[in-house]
């Protein structure tokens, strides 16, 4: 299969007959359309008759083309297709497609089920597909044919997977975004017609079960602490007030401390001891701080060991066994300067 | 003041270890498991050495440090070795790297 029709990220030059060089203030003013189109195009269903023809044309002969209704569906599909060569493949697929661990894993799956599979998943093709989609619109000169061709595969072909002769496609999802972050805190914020999908609290994956008890609102504050990913705890605090969570917990403030952007904005840090009882088994020391990039709202809640200022546990954060970072290096770290 | 760099839960901390390591314009030397933004350093002039603690960068020349969300980080020349910010879990008391 010529895989490189699908693969490649920028059309040939020679496709390219003519060049703007300045765009107009009408031109300019065009550019969200075109963003919003192809967002919106992402998520529209495929044209399956469309497919069909795409794969004759590339290989020249009829190939068996499955079409999964869903992304968990498809490795259904794939799973009862290669049923009876007892091969875990399910599992290890989905992490292959979602982790993009291609070439490791595909080695070894190759190796250990003499299997010759591979997956394509396109979407991140999609800002150059606006882009050309936006310089057609403004007069850049295409190749017709070639640049129509490239949308029918990025638009119908979003998610494929080759396994010997037969061709997996997926459907494509509905997708839901809150401010550019993939976000929704009732359904999966990626999902399919079927019910299924993946679940994201502004951009942060959850598997299904955290993500329930999360979004609930009555998680105990002692569980969203237990979280182990950072940005997934983070995400959880929101649905559990930290604020109310040190009045309820009868945390001490012990210290805190203020650093300042390059515009002026602040940075604010605290250091919050909670006494042994209820939820800890012995006092424990948190630091509370605002998110480094600018725009954010985020508030970070980690944990330190005992100490009495904010410079002590946060130069206790950036130090290891191997190396120390005092806490006057960490107060001059400066934000926008050296610490972003 | 000493050239430390930081950005998200990665720090740059100078050093004067003897590295050859490998070539590289560009090292993914953090990536958030959940997010799927990497903390990315671009230099023209970069030898590369992969140790049990991390990187360590030695750039010829001026680098800059990307991510998705953070703003960008220069480094400026010299050798580097990468450190990831870690915490402690009153929970299970142990000390463990943040995970993003």
């Amino acid at each position: 299969m010529n895989v490189s029709l699908i693969g490649c990220k920028k059309l040939p030059a020679k496709l390219l007959t003519n060049m703007i060089t300045k765009l107009t203030r009408k031109q300019k003013a065009q550019i969200p359309t075109y963003i919003k189109k192809w967002v919106d195009l992402a998520a529209e269903p495929i044209d399956r008759t469309k497919i069909k023809s795409i794969f004759n044309k590339i290989y020249g002969k009829d190939k068996v083309i499955v079409i999964g209704e869903s992304f968990q569906n498809m490795l259904d599909l794939i799973r009862v297709a290669i049923e009876g060569k007892k091969i875990e493949l399910y599992n290890q697929l989905y992490n292959q497609l979602y982790n993009q661990l291609r070439n490791q894993l595909s080695n070894q799956l190759t190796d250990q089920q003499n299997l010759k599979w591979s997956y394509y998943v396109s979407y991140y093709l999609y800002d150059w597909a606006g882009y050309y989609d936006y310089a057609k619109n403004i007069g850049i000169k295409f190749d017709e044919a070639s640049l129509q061709q490239y949308f029918d595969i990025l638009l119908n072909i979003p998610i494929v997977v080759f396994i010997g002769d037969v061709i997996f496609v997926c459907e494509k999802p509905k997708i839901s975004w809150n401010n550019s972050l993939l976000h929704h805190d009732k359904l999966p914020a990626i999902r399919w017609a079927d019910g299924t999908g993946i679940y994201f609290l502004n951009s942060v994956r959850f598997e299904k079960e955290l993500f329930t008890k999360v979004v609930s609102g009555t998680m105990p504050f002692k569980d969203i602490l237990s979280i182990v990913d950072i940005d997934q705890r983070t995400q959880a605090m929101r649905y559990g007030d930290v604020w109310e969570f040190i009045k309820y917990a009868n945390a001490e403030k012990l210290d805190e401390y203020t650093k300042f952007r390059q515009d002026g904005t602040e940075l604010h840090y605290w250091l919050y001891k909670f006494p042994k009882g209820d939820i800890f088994t012995e006092d424990a020391y948190y630091c509370i701080y605002d998110d480094l990039v600018p725009e954010s709202i985020k508030q970070y809640m980690s944990g330190v060991v005992p100490c009495s200022t904010v410079a002590e546990a946060m130069s206790w954060k950036f130090s290891d066994d191997t190396f120390t970072l005092t806490p006057e290096d960490w107060k001059q770290l400066v934000p926008g300067v050296n610490q972003n | 003041m000493k050239n430390y760099a930081h950005q998200g839960d990665i720090i740059f901390v100078p050093v004067t270890s003897k590295v050859v390591g490998k070539k590289q314009t560009k090292v993914t030397v953090g990536w958030g498991e959940v997010t799927g933004h990497t903390h990315d350093v671009h230099c023209d002039d970069m030898r590369v050495e992969k140790t049990d603690e991390g990187f360590i960068l030695v750039l010829g020349s001026e680098g800059r440090v990307t991510h998705q969300e953070h703003k960008d980080i220069v480094l400026a020349p010299g050798t580097y070795a990468v450190r990831h910010e870690r915490e402690f879990d009153w929970m299970q008391k142990t000390t463990r790297q943040v995970v993003d």
